[in-house]
This record gives structure tokens, C-alpha cells and sequence, in this order.
């Protein structure tokens, strides 16, 4: 896909933005979030929820707040979606990011001209079943992207994660570092062992060795791994939500039906939401005060520009 | 001898070679690609193979009739009467061995000579393979059957080259089985190069078998002595070595019905079909009625003997059942397979299921399941998990090593159970969240339940936990994982998970007001 050269030229430049990007975090906090990217107006919100409709007509509606997809998407420019793709389960269980929405999303980068969209996670059950079984990768391909896999090592590079406490070096999917648009786009639910799964813990899905997180304290690590590349957006699958029985989902998983939509630029902000969907709060989930730790973002509602939508 | 029987044999000829080359392609796609395609090719290919399906329906005559036995009895009889009224076809079209091996001795081209069969190794090779896998030691006899030495081959020498050439990992690959499988094969296919079907007619117990329906077959290639001219034409041509034109005969206990004398046979003194003279009297001294009595009876004696011989065997030779486990983990087989000793009596160490297998959990046993095991699959958790939703095993086993179990009683066969051990469990030791073990548990056996440390802590059930080892393939803890699943020796069936298993306490219900 790239040659030597270029990727380390693209891994240090990531670093480099990943390392700036922590100097300058605490005070983009204050002001707008999205002025790191180069986007939208004055008045731009810090976080965009949509309650209603359809998966692709709540996807439409958050991106129209915001400006529109060709604030993140520039013709020519390449896109990687991390979608969780993490288990064998059918869209009904709610364990993995609804197909529609993926799908949707796609559609909206190759409109705003997109070279080239790539969609993978390194799944926890067989790669391929849990591709299939989601519907991601059918509707993933019909929606216009190229569907990775996420198995197998040689598809990981190692990479320093600047500002890491423990996790400091780990291998990260290979399109992570090619793409030049990174797009995150979890399902919101339990999780027995981290509390919560939402937007920083879907990035365990681009590295390679997941055991070592567990190995060495889960929260710290999932942190850690939100420091080496920033998604440019964070899109947040909350409309059927798995109370129990997460992140796999079982026959006897309880579930809250919110309809919903949330999408941000901060992802300790959309976690922090994430949380009080979820019934809880962002004091409950260690690992959402550690990336705040590390300047990662703001999970203090007040200080947020929430705009509430429903249609 | 009219020409229109001539070109009736040519395009026979002709058939044949395109009905055995699509075979070897089919299987040989079915081995290495990774879809649903070769999926369904390998399940069709596999199960018409006559060693796998004999022993399936051997294996369920013994256990009482499954509808897979009754598959394999359908497939293995098939063949057996074909071959008995219309020849030894099987070898020349349906065995990816012997046109693997055609392709092989293609390349020393086609100056061929007699040679006579060697008796001793053709008998001692056949009962050896009887008596194998009467005892229930079938895995040691599938190093003589050339389906399995081809399966064998495929899985795991070519298999991993083709996944090395793709990038792909290659987890469990092991010198043992690259060397074992290669040099099995590298063996048949030098006796190919040096003398065709050498192995087909002195070694393989299903030419064995199929060569003597051939000798006693009412149609089959014939030669007329008074026709012929022992020109040797139809020697040089002859891949089996079987016809010796000196003393102008046939043997037809090694001729695989290739065609190609008839071809070559400027005299036409050789042909296809029923005998046009009086015969002399058989060589066995048996009229065909008897004959076939006496293999019948044979049939008979050998499958009686089985379940005793097999049971004696399995104490004579060491089961691994007797609890003389070294490991402190018990072995674990692949669901469907009942028990360990029934496994053993029935699987062919093909290595299909090792190949099919998309998560990789099914490795070849070095010393794992004993001698008799060597290279039968396995579960390695170490190396994955066995998947929830997959019957991929199952669906393709051809010799009925593997029930066919629906992926619904698949779900509940409990073919190992866990044990959590919290001393080494991260929670307690590091006092960090981890949650690896629950969230991989696919059936709830494993939940985390908020304990004394503040954190979610594992909780276990034994009554629904079915051994597939995602709990232990997922755990961070080493050497010795915090949960580790041992095998059972004779499977059994799980309890379904009760739907309040997880907190069943009211939840806020869904509105249309905004939770943040």
C-alpha cells in the first residue's frame, strides 16, 4: 500500500500532530473544538445529538449541524471508518455499529468526493463471520467502500503513542496511518469488563495486541491508545442500546431504545455523554478521566455546546 | 473388434481424464481458498471419497444409524457396487491422489513396462489397514490412505505456503506436521515418478479392495490373447504396469481402467466389457458367487469384531481416557466428535477441518491425544477460540469423526468446561478492570459481577458453559491462565442460559427527552 519511506514519513508527521495536538489541547478546550480542524462557523457546536428517524436521516441531519461532511471530506482526500465490527452478532443484537449507518456515512464521503474509503476493525470473534454477520460488509460495499481486514499481524505497524503512560508503543492498523481522513464510528453499550464501550474504547479495534491492555489496567490503556490519532470525527451508533449483557449481547440482554444519534469532534465529550445515555456518569468510566488527563478533551457538560435535534 | 468401440473408448478416455482433473482442481480449490465456495465444494468432494466414507458408515454401523453414517453408507456402497459390475473406475477419476500422481509420472513420460505386483506389501498393507481400523487406531492407517495423504499434504505444507505468499499468519504451524505430511507425500509421489501407480496397486487399501471387485467385475478392460501381438504398445502406456504383453496378460486386480491400452493397442486385443470366452478357471479357484459370499462375510467378521476390538484396543494401546494425563489439561476434540475414544476410532487426520476451520482453534495433536491421535485435530486455545455461530468442522468432516450437529445443539454440546481460578485473575492480583473472560463467553458462563474489590469480578457457571475456550483464549494471565478449559473426555450436553443470567432490575425507559 505505501512504501517504506512514505510511511515513515506519514509516522512521524502523525506523531508530530498527536504531539502538538496534546500541547495545544487545553487551550482549544475552552474555545471551539473544531478549530483544530479546518472547519465550519463561529457558532459551531461542540456536540451534535439527533433524536428520530432513520439511522441515515439522523446521520444527514447531524452532519447538515456541523456544515456538512466536506468540512472533514476534501475531493481527492483518502478515508478510513472504524466502525465496531467486534463480534459475530446480527444488527438486532445491537453489538455491533448498525450497517445503515456505516453504509450512510460512506455515501456521504464519496459525495464530498472521497478518493478512496476503507472500512475495517480487528474483530474480537473470527473477522470474517463477524464481518458478515453485522451486514457491515455488505452494506459497507454497497455503500462504495473497500472492506480491510482486520486480521492478521503484518497489517499493524508500530508506532510511538506520544504522551502514552503505558501503552507507549503499540501496532496500529496499517490504513490508520495511510488514510488521511480518520473516522470512528461506535455503537454505544455495556461492557462487562471496561463499563461502557463507546467512542474511546472502539480504538482498541486498531491495534493489534489487545491482550496487553487487559494485562496492564484496561482503563489507563484505552487512553493511551486515543493518543495516537485523533479521529477526525467521532459518530456515535445510540439507537438501540445494550444495557446487560454487553459488549456481546445474550439472549436475556436488556436493551433501551433511544433513537438516536451523537456526534462530536471530542471523543471524551461524546463518551462523557455516551455515559449519562447509558444511565451513568463519566466519573463511572476510569478511562474517560485518563484521556481527559491527557488532554484528550473535556468531559464537563457545562462547559459543552450541545445541540439537541430531533426530527 | 469395430472401430466405433474404439472411439468409444477414446472418448471414455476422455471423460475420464476431464471428470479427474476437475476432481483434483475442485479439491485442490476446496483446500486452499478460504470462502463459501470451497466450502461446499470440499463437503460434495470429501464425501464420495471411498477410505472417509467407508469409515463413516463402519463408524455408524457401530453406533447405530446417524443420518451421516447413513450418507457414508449411501457414498461407500455406491462405489463399492459400480466397481463391482463396471470396474475399478474410482481410482482413475474420483482420487485427487492418483491424478496428482498421473501428473507426476507424466513427467518421466510414457515408456513404461510390466511389472508384477508385490504381493507381500499389498498384504500386509491391507490387513494392516484393516486391523487399524478395527481397533479403532483409524488415524494411523490414513498414512496409507491416499485421501488423507492428500488432505494432509494440502493442510499443511501447501496450505501454509499459499498463507505465506498472502501475508497471512500462520498460527500453530509446526515442523512436525510440515515434515510428517510432506515427506508422506514426497514418498507416494517418488513412486510415482519411478513407476506410476505403484502405490495404487501395491500399497492403498482401497485400490486393494476396489482391485479385487475389478478382477471379478463383469465389465472391466479385458485382453484376448489371440489377438494380440505382445508388441508391448500397451505396456509402455500403462500407468498401473499391469498388463504384460510377453505372456499376454492382464492384471486386473491392479488395472485402475485408465483407457489408455485400448488407444495404444494396434490389434484392438484389448477392450472394455464382459468376457467373449469360456474362462478357464479363476485364479483365486473361487467362482464369483463365492467370492462374493466370502468378502461379504468378511465385511461382516470385521465390523462384529470392531466394537469389542476396538474397546480392547483402546486399553492395549494406551487411551488417553485412563487418566494418565501428564498435561493438567485434558484434551480438547472438536464438538460432534462424543467422545475421545469414539474420535479416535473414526478420524482420518485428514486435516479438512484443520483447513476449513476460519478461526484457526482446530491444530493437529502432536502428542496430545497419544499415538493413535497423532495429527487428529484439536482445540489449541492458545491459539483462538472455537466460534459460536460456526459449524464449519462439523459440516465438512468426511469420515464421521464429526456428528453433524445443527448449529443449535452444537451450541449446547459441552465439550470442555472452564475453571476460574481468582488468585491469578487481574482483578484481584492487580487490582485494574479487565473483563476479557465475560466478554468473550458467548453463552453467559462467565459474567462480571461487582465483588469486594469495587470492581466487576468474574463469575462462572459450570452447568452452561460449553468449552469452546473463548474465556481462556482471551485471558491475560501467564504462564498458567486465570481461566483454562480442560477437554471432556465423553462430551456432553449444556444447559440452555436462563435470560436472567445479567441484571434483570427495571430500566429507565426509553423517552423522547434527551439523556444528557
Amino acid at each position: 500500500m505505501m512504501d517504506r519511506r512514505a510511511f515513515l514519513k506519514k509516522a512521524a508527521a502523525l506523531g508530530a500532530t498527536g504531539a502538538a495536538a496534546l500541547l495545544f489541547s487545553h487551550r482549544s478546550a475552552s474555545g471551539s473544538l473544531w478549530a483544530a480542524t479546518p472547519s465550519p462557523s463561529p457558532n459551531s457546536p461542540d456536540i451534535v445529538a439527533v433524536k428520530g428517524g432513520s439511522q441515515a436521516a439522523r446521520l444527514d441531519r447531524a452532519l447538515q449541524e456541523i456544515g456538512g461532511i466536506g468540512a472533514f471530506v476534501r475531493k481527492g482526500q483518502t478515508v478510513v471508518i472504524k466502525p465496531n465490527i467486534g463480534w459475530s452478532q446480527e444488527p438486532r443484537v445491537a453489538a455491533t455499529t448498525n450497517p445503515e449507518l456505516v453504509k450512510r456515512l460512506i455515501e456521504q464521503c464519496v459525495q464530498a468526493g472521497a478518493k478512496k474509503v476503507w472500512v475495517f476493525d480487528h474483530s474480537c470473534d473470527n473477522g470474517p463471520a463477524s464481518y458478515k454477520a453485522s451486514l457491515i460488509e455488505n452494506y459497507a460495499k454497497d455503500g462504495g467502500a473497500t472492506v480491510v481486514s482486520g486480521d492478521g499481524s503484518s497489517r499493524y505497524q508500530e508506532v510511538v503513542v506520544p504522551g502514552a503512560v503505558i501503552i507507549k508503543k503499540m501496532q496500529v492498523h496499517e490504513l490508520v496511518l495511510e488514510a488521511d481522513v480518520f473516522i470512528n464510528v461506535p455503537v454505544l453499550k455495556e461492557h462487562m469488563g471496561a463499563g461502557m464501550t463507546c467512542a474511546m474504547k472502539n480504538l482498541m479495534g486498531i491495534v493489534w495486541d489487545r491482550e496487553a491492555f487487559h494485562a496492564q489496567g484496561l482503563d489507563q490503556c484505552i487512553a493511551d491508545s486515543c493518543l495516537f490519532r485523533k479521529p477526525a470525527l467521532n459518530i456515535v451508533d445510540a439507537d438501540k442500546i445494550m444495557l446487560t449483557g454487553g459488549p456481546r449481547g445474550h439472549a436475556g440482554s436488556q436493551y433501551n431504545e433511544q433513537q438516536m444519534l451523537i456526534l462530536s469532534n471530542d471523543i471524551i465529550a461524546i463518551d462523557a455523554v455516551s455515559a449519562r445515555t447509558l444511565g451513568k456518569t463519566p466519573n463511572d468510566f476510569g478511562y474517560i478521566a485518563k484521556g481527559e488527563e491527557r488532554g484528550l478533551g473535556t468531559s464537563d457538560l457545562t462547559k459543552l455546546n450541545i445541540h439537541r435535534l430531533t426530527i | 473388434m469395430s472401430r466405433s468401440r474404439c472411439r468409444g473408448a477414446i472418448t471414455a478416455r476422455a471423460a475420464r481424464i476431464v471428470v479427474a482433473v476437475m476432481v483434483l482442481a475442485a479439491t485442490a480449490f476446496g483446500f486452499l481458498d478460504a470462502g463459501d465456495a470451497a466450502d461446499s465444494i470440499s463437503r460434495v468432494v470429501a464425501s464420495w471419497q471411498l477410505f472417509p466414507a467407508a469409515e463413516r458408515a463402519f463408524a455408524s454401523m457401530a453406533a447405530g444409524f446417524g443420518a451421516g453414517g447413513f450418507i457414508g453408507c449411501v457414498a461407500a456402497l455406491t462405489t463399492i457396487v459400480f466397481s463391482a459390475l463396471l470396474g475399478r473406475w474410482y481410482c482413475a477419476a474420483l482420487c485427487p491422489l492418483g491424478t496428482l500422481q498421473d501428473l507426476v509420472s507424466l513427467l518421466r513420460g510414457k515408456n513404461r513396462a510390466y511389472r508384477g505386483p508385490n504381493r507381500p506389501a499389498r498384504a500386509i498393507a491391507f490387513v494392516a489397514a484393516l486391523c487399524l481400523v478395527a481397533v479403532g487406531a483409524t488415524g494411523l492407517a490414513s498414512w496409507i490412505d491416499p485421501w488423507s495423504l492428500f488432505g494432509k499434504f494440502f493442510t499443511y505444507d501447501l496450505r501454509p505456503l499459499v498463507q505465506l505468499a498472502r501475508r497471512e499468519d500462520i498460527p500453530g504451524l509446526s515442523a512436525a506436521t510440515v515434515i510428517a505430511s510432506g515427506v508422506a507425500l514426497a514418498a507416494v509421489l517418488s513412486s510415482s515418478f519411478l513407476s506410476g501407480r505403484w502405490f495404487c496397486g501395491n500399497l492403498c487399501p482401497i485400490g486393494g479392495a476396489l482391485g479385487v471387485l475389478n478382477r471379478f467385475a463383469p465389465l472391466r478392460i479385458r485382453l484376448e490373447p489371440n489377438a494380440c501381438l505382445s508388441c508391448g504398445a500397451c505396456a509402455s502406456v500403462c500407468r498401473a504396469s499391469c498388463v504384460d504383453a510377453a505372456v499376454k496378460r492382464l492384471d486386473a486386480t491392479r488395472c485402475i481402467n485408465c483407457l489408455a491400452c485400448i488407444g495404444a493397442c494396434p490389434t484392438r486385443a484389448l477392450y472394455y466389457g464382459p468376457i467373449r470366452r469360456v474362462p478357464a478357471r479363476s485364479a483365486s479357484g473361487l467362482s464369483r458367487g463365492q467370492f462374493i459370499a466370502a468378502l461379504g462375510g468378511g465385511i461382516a467378521a470385521v465390523a462384529l469384531a470392531a466394537l469389542p476390538g476396538r474397546a480392547y484396543a483402546a486399553r492395549a494401546i494406551g487411551s488417553p481416557a485412563d487418566g494418565r494425563w501428564r498435561a493438567a489439561l485434558k484434551p480438547v476434540t472438536p464438538p460432534g466428535s462424543r467422545s475421545l475414544e469414539r474420535f479416535l476410532g473414526a478420524c482420518l487426520a485428514c486435516g479438512l477441518c484443520v483447513d476449513r476451520c476460519p478461526s484457526k482453534v482446530l491444530q493437529p495433536a502432536l502428542g496430545q491425544l497419544g499415538v493413535r491421535g497423532f495429527m487428529a485435530p484439536r482445540l489449541d486455545h492458545a491459539i483462538s477460540y472455537c466460534q459460536f455461530d460456526c459449524t464449519a468442522c462439523l459440516d465438512v468432516c468426511p469420515s464421521g469423526a464429526l456428528d453433524k450437529l445443527s448449529l443449535a445443539k452444537k451450541r449446547l454440546t459441552k465439550i470442555g468446561d472452564a475453571t476460574l481460578v481468582k488468585d491469578r485473575c487481574i482483578v484481584f492480583t492487580n487490582r485494574t478492570k479487565c473483563g476479557a473472560c465475560a466478554e468473550h463467553c458467548p453463552t453467559g458462563a462467565v459474567r462480571m459481577a461487582v465483588g469486594d474489590t469495587g470492581l466487576p469480578e468474574p463469575v462462572f457457571t459450570s452447568s452452561i458453559c460449553i468449552g469452546c475456550g473463548a474465556c481462556h483464549h482471551a485471558c491475560p494471565v501467564r504462564p498458567d491462565r486465570a481461566i483454562s478449559v480442560s477437554g471432556l473426555l465423553v462430551h456432553a450436553v449444556a444447559d440452555s442460559p436462563s435470560p436472567d443470567l445479567f441484571d434483570t432490575s427495571p430500566k429507565s425507559a426509553a423517552s423522547n427527552a434527551f439523556p444528557f
